[in-house]
């Protein structure tokens, strides 16, 4: 009974975690056009030293300030730069930066809703208080707080989305766990001799996911927003380095010649990419939430 | 006769990713100071025709066809206003869930105040809160509970507060739909008890839809039997209990357990109702019939009269009497 | 409470002396030691965090560390008022658009309905700096019909209210401009709100967009909804005082968050349009190392969310007569 039961268990999750995929019904349009995009911005910023036309950084590669035009798709920027090369090369700390958040929170905010859940009395009254004042914290308030005095870096930014979106994994684990906990087949399988590690992974976990994969995408767009954020008030990247971000902070200097396309593509790239896994998350939670018809 | 409804064939469907069938060519009449009892299982669409008379069908249903008609007027062809008019005022509707049926947020007094210049529009705000306080004592409930919110209210009280809302403007005829059924039985009692001295003392119609026969041999002059979305036998009440004429009426009636009978074994009806997004070609319940042949798959049988103010719409009574259709 | 002390210890306790954050490394050490002792940085870390709360309940948030020690409460209170303004009147703005059009597609469903699900997702996706200056150009610089930055045009002067000759300003230059009576200077500090409000409150909408769709088509399905249609009446008045009323109580419970959020997009509002508010202050004051005025202004800002969520909570015990203080 115990040694197969880890393999079908993993595939059992990985079903809860893909059957959203399939089959028809609600939600199923804005999902696959959001894990679209996803993906062809992700490939777009993973492949960005292959397909990108010029070197980003250089200048004077081009006239400054050009429309776009045959040799630059893009246009040029107030240095001469190459915006195509810019912009797909753009992207690509902004997603080490919320993938980084993202692998954080899971890893901090679900074991911790998970036990705390669990355990529940006062321990869990404590952690659940503690998370609340976080929660209301804006993440770039923050961010900007732990930048100002440690500097830039993924790790540092990463970190500050991920202290702000915690909660909000923890929240939803702890009420899965507390709805679960009391079921009668909880009770059903204490009496046979389950004990707890084996309990939360045989039956709560599997609801969990679905949860998660909801929060994870969402928080992943916010994190692509506030990173970006951060990019443009100065208090990202060096300057130097390609960023969306940063290129609007640049463009915007352009703006009163009415030189669109120095913030035009940047600032698109973020809305798509915010975009895409905001529709994933919309997509997913409707089709597993019954309740949104 | 002296008939206060009068519905004609009446078809309501509900179009979703499948077209659901909830009310097929039914035909039936209230008549004026009877209490109409309309029973049948959950998903028969004895709700749906309370609801279509009401004009309360919202897309994604919508009422196919038929005819409705209510003390000489054409409700299908009223206009939204004037059908607005009669609701609430000549015809009212009480709903199963009193815990869900009233505004949160609104003040019980309020409900009625409300709903009265809706109606009245120059009855003064004094005057409505005084015909709210006639009516909540009515009913038993002190006047000094008008301004109280819904959630300080039992469900007894708060079934008390929607019929009483019903009663307000006087109307002449009550859908009541599973008035009782979220009550517990010494409640219930309390609320039939009620909607009898009502009825007697307005004179009032009732149709009366529940899928509980107790409450329909108490409280029924006349009882329709609905079966997925179909009259199957309509009757005066001590004639369908004495002498069921359509096999599923019989069925249902065995399945009432007899507290003097030693029965070990309770009775049911085997098989389960037909789905109304695919129902069976010919009479809807030859699935589960004992007596099934091979006309009931085929056609779909007429409501055959079986006496007087009764029929049944059944093929095994053709050969006992003579084939006309009367309401 | 927690947030102050969350605030103490990454802006105190982690770097160890900010005072060296400050100053380049080979700084005269007479001169961080003496700026040390001034900002009270040499005391024990204990006392530090007492002195800290102590202050605060006394409205100390702090001297600057920009070299004249100036106290930083009344900085804050300069340049908050600005970002006061924009925040409300953005939120004004998300709110009734949010509601709005969330009913709407609620109401109508098909085709209406989905294109406004969509819309909400979209607008809150969209980075606010990058919707502002969309706006700048369409309006400002292609067209121009509004200004594209700072909150009055050149050549006014902020007014106030005037008793017996003293000026009273509240620093929210709509509320001043009407309380003085000048109607231009009104209408100008309008125009130049427009722009920043609408950019912040159309990303903000998209969250109420979606509560407000979701929540009333629950709503609309409800047992009251049937019943009070059964009654006979009106139509908007079942959408509005039935549907509607219930509908939004529990996008009230969000609207703390929400500020949060607001404050957040109004940092990137401020430095997008050149508004002057604590926004601007804060990554003003990062740009010049002075740590402690950026603890103060966070601190702040902390004191401002909590108040805000409490104002809510208070608010919805109103709204709901179930739930009661």
């Amino acid at each position: 009974m115990k040694q197969n039961n880890s393999r079908q268990h993993t595939a059992s999750l990985m079903g809860n975690l893909l059957s959203p995929l399939i089959g028809k019904g609600r939600g199923r349009a804005l999902m696959f056009v959001g894990i679209g995009i996803a993906l062809v911005i992700t490939l777009m910023s993973v492949t960005a030293p292959f397909i990108s036309p010029h070197d980003p950084t250089v200048i004077g590669l081009g006239p400054v300030n050009s429309p776009p035009s045959a040799k630059f798709p893009l246009g040029t920027d107030q240095y001469g730069r190459d915006l195509l090369s810019r912009t797909i090369w753009g992207g690509r700390f902004i997603l080490l930066v919320a993938v980084a958040a993202v692998l954080i929170c899971m890893a901090v905010g679900l074991p911790i809703g998970l036990v705390s859940a669990y355990t529940g009395g006062n321990l869990d009254r404590t952690v659940a208080l503690v998370m609340d004042s976080i929660y209301a914290f804006p993440s770039l308030v923050l961010a900007i707080m732990i930048i100002s005095v440690f500097g830039v870096s993924i790790i540092n930014e990463a970190l500050a989305i991920a202290v702000v979106y915690i909660p909000t994994y923890f929240r939803v684990v702890r009420s899965q766990v507390l709805a679960i906990k009391e079921m009668p087949y909880v009770d059903a399988a204490k009496s046979v001799g389950a004990n707890g590690p084996s309990i939360l992974l045989k039956y709560i976990l599997p609801n969990v996911i679905s949860s998660t994969v909801v929060v994870a995408t969402v928080n992943f767009a916010d994190s692509i927003l506030t990173t970006a954020g951060l990019d443009f008030i100065g208090l990202g990247l060096p300057v130097t380095l390609p960023d969306w971000g940063i290129d609007l902070t640049y463009g915007r200097m352009s703006l009163p010649t009415g030189s669109w396309w120095t913030i035009f593509f940047s600032g698109l790239m973020i809305l798509l990419a915010a975009l895409g896994f905001s529709l994933i998350s919309e997509g997913y939670a409707e089709r597993t939430n019954p309740k949104l018809r | 006769m002296d008939a206060l409804v009068d519905i004609e064939g009446l078809s309501v469907e509900y179009r979703t990713d499948v077209i659901a069938q909830a009310v097929q060519d039914v035909s039936l009449e209230i008549r004026k100071g009877e209490t109409l009892g309309l029973v049948g299982e959950s998903g028969s669409g004895k709700s749906t025709l309370g609801m279509a008379l009401m004009g309360l069908i919202q897309p994604p249903g919508y009422i196919t066809s038929g005819e409705v008609t209510f003390d000489g007027m054409d409700l299908r062809h009223l206009s939204k206003d004037a059908l607005r008019n009669i609701r609430g005022k000549r015809i009212a509707m009480i709903f199963q869930d009193p815990m869900t049926s009233l505004n949160p947020v609104k003040k019980i007094g309020n409900h009625f105040i409300e709903y009265i210049q809706a109606h009245e529009p120059n009855t003064s705000e004094g005057k409505a809160r005084s015909i709210a306080e006639t009516a909540l004592a009515d009913l038993g409930i002190p006047a000094s509970r008008i301004d109280d919110y819904p959630h300080q209210f039992s469900g007894g009280m708060r079934q008390r507060v929607m019929i009483g809302l019903a009663l307000a403007l006087s109307p002449s005829l009550i859908i009541a739909d599973e008035p009782t059924t979220a009550l517990d039985v010494i409640v219930e009692a309390q609320i039939l008890k009620l909607l009898r001295d009502l009825k007697a003392k307005y004179s009032l119609s009732l149709m009366l839809i529940t899928h509980n026969m107790g409450i329909v041999a108490e409280m029924a002059d006349r009882v329709a039997v609905m079966y997925a979305g179909r009259i199957a036998e309509v009757a005066p009440t001590t004639k369908i209990f004495e002498d069921p004429k359509h096999p599923y009426t019989k069925a249902l009636l065995d399945t009432i357990p007899n507290i003097q009978v030693e029965d070990k074994v309770l009775n049911t009806i085997p098989g389960s109702p037909p789905s109304l997004t695919d129902p069976p070609p010919g009479c809807p319940f030859h699935p589960r019939c004992p007596y099934a042949f091979e006309r009931c798959r085929a056609e779909v049988p007429e409501p055959i009269v079986t006496g007087t103010e009764s029929e049944a719409a059944c093929f095994l009574l053709e050969g006992v009497v003579a084939r006309h259709s009367l309401k | 409470m927690i947030l102050l002390s969350i605030v103490f210890i990454i802006m105190r306790v982690l770097p160890g002396n900010p005072v060296l954050l400050r100053f380049e490394k080979n700084a005269d050490p007479a001169l961080i030691a003496s700026y040390t002792h001034q900002l009270g940085l040499d005391r024990p870390l204990y006392l530090q965090y007492f002195d800290y709360l102590w202050g605060l309940l006394h409205g100390n948030f702090g001297v600057s560390m920009a070299g004249d020690f100036a106290p930083v409460g009344p900085q804050i209170l300069s340049r908050f008022p600005a970002t006061l303004e924009l925040t409300f009147y953005a939120f004004i703005v998300a709110v009734l658009v949010g509601v709005f059009l969330g009913a709407f597609g609620a109401r109508r469903g098909g085709a209406p309905d989905e294109s406004v699900k969509v819309f909400g997702i979209l607008i809150y996706a969209f980075p606010v700096f990058f919707l502002g200056m969309i706006l700048q150009l369409v309006f400002g610089i292609w067209v121009h019909l509004l200004p594209v930055t700072g909150r009055l045009s050149a050549g006014f002067q902020p007014t106030g209210l005037s008793i017996n000759g003293v000026q009273y300003q509240t620093g929210i230059y709509t509320l001043d401009s009407l309380l003085s009576g000048n109607v231009v200077e009104f209408i100008d500090a309008v125009r130049h709100l427009i722009l920043p409000c609408l950019a912040l409150g159309l990303v903000i909408s998209g969250v109420f967009v979606r509560m407000t769709r979701a929540n009333m088509m629950e709503t609309m399905r409800s047992d009251f909804v049937t019943a009070a249609r059964a009654r006979g009446l009106k139509e908007r008045t079942v959408v509005y005082a039935y549907a509607l009323r219930n509908a939004m109580l529990p996008i009230v419970t969000i609207m703390g968050l929400q500020f949060a959020i607001l404050l957040s997009g109004a940092i990137l509002t401020e430095t997008e349009f050149s508004i002057l508010g604590l926004g601007t202050y804060l990554i003003d004051r990062i740009n010049f190392r002075d740590y402690t005025a950026v603890q103060g202004t966070v601190v702040f800002l902390a004191l401002l969310i909590s108040s805000v969520s409490l104002i809510v909570d208070i608010l919805y015990a109103y709204l709901d007569p179930r739930v009661r203080l």
